[in-house]
């Protein structure tokens, strides 16, 4: 469903991705890890078009993605969640999810939606009307994820979402990405956390200094050697 | 009980409301792209010189002038951000602050060309205005001035409600918590800081002509009345709306209070409010329901 071929890309300055590939089919899970500074974040960003794409193209169904506004991508199926607390802080969740539906006008529509995320994340209903500062972690990046999920996109977009959470919430996360996956979404995924993040994934790349290193199945990966040594601490 | 006292207390609402209209604008500002306008005074007294133009010369009912400087002002604000302030977005928020101070300067010009420096009014020779006597005759109220508060209550609610339960009023909170993630999700920059100006610029305006129709009107009164809101939202806590309308009444209050009651003379007014600003960034420099700054540093 998605395809990047030969991208180079970066923020106006030297280039940070240089000629990179990446795929993703329908209903994977598909994570990209790395050291930091590889450019694992940008590749999701030039997604979105948040950079300066020198070459290369990013096609999703076979229609070119680059130039496209950010209004049609999400148009199209594919909801971001960037990296860090990406939520509404002074927003309640509702309104936080509402906002994930913004560019919907049917409010029976977004009604369904909003139903839907409720039922994948039950807590949030509990606390519909709490205002999304006052919660922990965990929960706020439940917000974003369920916020994403506003428009039930057929491919989702991770930024580290495991990043600053505690090691049980983040395998709480992680199996809420097998349960996203069952309804029809497809996930790519930049993770810090690599070992675990493997272990749910169906494939994943391993990106160094810009450019593609190793890929492979998450389970091949989480035993080649190399992966291992550089990226697993074994 | 002094017999002064209801009196003083409804001169320090009237003071508080127009504050309110021009602080509220003034944090939704700041709130939303982290800037003090100081041009936001300025804005007020433009308010006040169009209805001038527009209800005084040309003898347009108020009920079509009052709609008139609202549109007006909107118009001029969101030309402004265009021209002037979305082309620096990206810079520090010192830039954006020098350019308002700028605009003010540059609004005050504009103004004096077309009006002249001398002080104008609103009232007609021989026209009088309604007066009621309360409480036997100790508090005494004009027409105007009910005015000037029912606008601005009803101008508060409606902004609260625009704010809490419309679509766009929920997309403009998204923008001023987080612009980035706001635009992934499709929200429209653009158009929801063009919107916010068109706001912010607008209550201003009603503000000027209100306070205008009590008082006078001048090319300088902008200056006082954006150094008050700025008091206000510093004392309320900064882009926080129900703050800005508290430290309005703090600062309405205080300096109405305070001369009132001591032998401080009442052109001391301003440095009243500075003593207030002063004393509260001692004691709490968050303001009254400023929230402690986030750490920058994530966790």
């Amino acid at each position: 469903m998605l395809n990047i071929q030969n991208l180079s890309a970066g923020y106006g300055g030297p280039l940070i991705l240089h000629k990179v590939n990446i795929n993703v089919k329908e209903g994977e899970i598909v994570t990209i890890i790395g050291p930091n500074g590889a450019g694992k974040s940008t590749i999701l960003k030039s997604i979105f078009g948040l950079t300066d794409i020198k070459e290369g193209s990013i096609e999703y169904f076979d229609e070119e993605l680059i130039g496209v506004k950010t209004g049609e991508i999400i148009k199209r199926g594919i909801c971001y969640v960037p990296q860090g607390r990406s939520i509404f802080p002074s927003l309640t969740v509702e309104e936080n999810l509402q906002m994930g539906a913004f560019i919907r006008s049917d409010k029976a529509v977004i009604k369904k939606d909003m139903a839907y995320v409720y039922e994948k994340f039950p807590k949030l209903y509990e606390r519909r009307h709490q205002k999304t500062k006052t919660m922990s972690g965990g929960e706020q990046q439940m917000v974003a994820i369920g916020r994403a999920l506003m428009l039930q996109p057929k491919l989702l977009l991770l930024d580290e979402p495991s990043i600053g959470l505690a090691p049980k919430i983040v395998c709480e996360v992680f199996e809420k990405c097998l349960d996203i996956r069952k309804g029809g979404t497809a996930i790519l995924m930049v993770e810090q956390n690599a070992n675990i993040a493997l272990s749910y994934s169906d494939r994943g790349y391993v990106l160094e200094l810009g450019q593609n290193r190793i890929e492979g199945s998450g389970k091949q990966l989480l035993k080649n050697k190399q992966v291992g040594e550089l990226y697993l601490g074994k | 009980m002094p017999e002064i006292l209801p009196q003083i207390i409804w001169f320090s609402l009237l003071a508080s409301a127009i504050y309110a209209l021009i602080a509220t604008g003034l944090t939704l500002l700041f709130g939303i792209l982290n800037f003090i306008n100081f041009a936001h005074g300025d804005f007020a007294m433009v308010g006040a010189y169009v209805f001038f133009a527009l209800a005084i010369m040309l003898g347009l009912p108020w009920w079509i002038a009052v709609p008139l400087v609202i549109a007006c002002c909107a118009l001029m604000g969101v030309v402004i951000e265009k021209i002037t302030l979305k082309p620096v977005r990206k810079s520090p928020s010192f830039t954006p602050l020098i350019i308002s101070i700028g605009i003010g300067a540059l609004l005050q010009a504009i103004i004096t060309i077309f009006f002249g420096s001398g002080v104008k009014s609103y009232r007609v020779e021989g026209a009088e205005t309604a007066i009621y006597k309360l409480f036997g005759g100790s508090l005494i109220v004009t027409q105007s001035q009910i005015i000037i508060i029912i606008t601005t209550i009803l101008l508060l609610i409606g902004l609260h409600i625009f704010l809490k339960h419309s679509k766009t009023g929920k997309a403009v909170r998204a923008v001023a918590d987080n612009m980035e993630v706001a635009s992934i999700l499709g929200i429209n920059i653009d158009k929801t800081i063009s919107i916010i100006f068109a706001i912010a610029t607008a209550m201003a305006g009603v503000g000027g002509l209100l306070i205008a129709y009590e008082q006078n009107l001048s090319v300088t009164m902008g200056i006082s009345l954006g150094v008050k809101a700025f008091a206000a939202i510093i004392l309320g806590g900064v882009g926080n709306i129900l703050g800005a309308v508290v430290g309005a009444l703090v600062i309405g209050f205080g300096e109405n209070l305070i001369v009132g009651f001591t032998p401080i003379p009442a052109n001391f007014k301003d440095a009243i409010v500075f003593a207030l600003l002063i004393l509260m960034l001692f004691i709490r420099p968050n303001g009254l329901l400023g929230e402690k700054a986030e750490s920058q540093v994530r966790k």
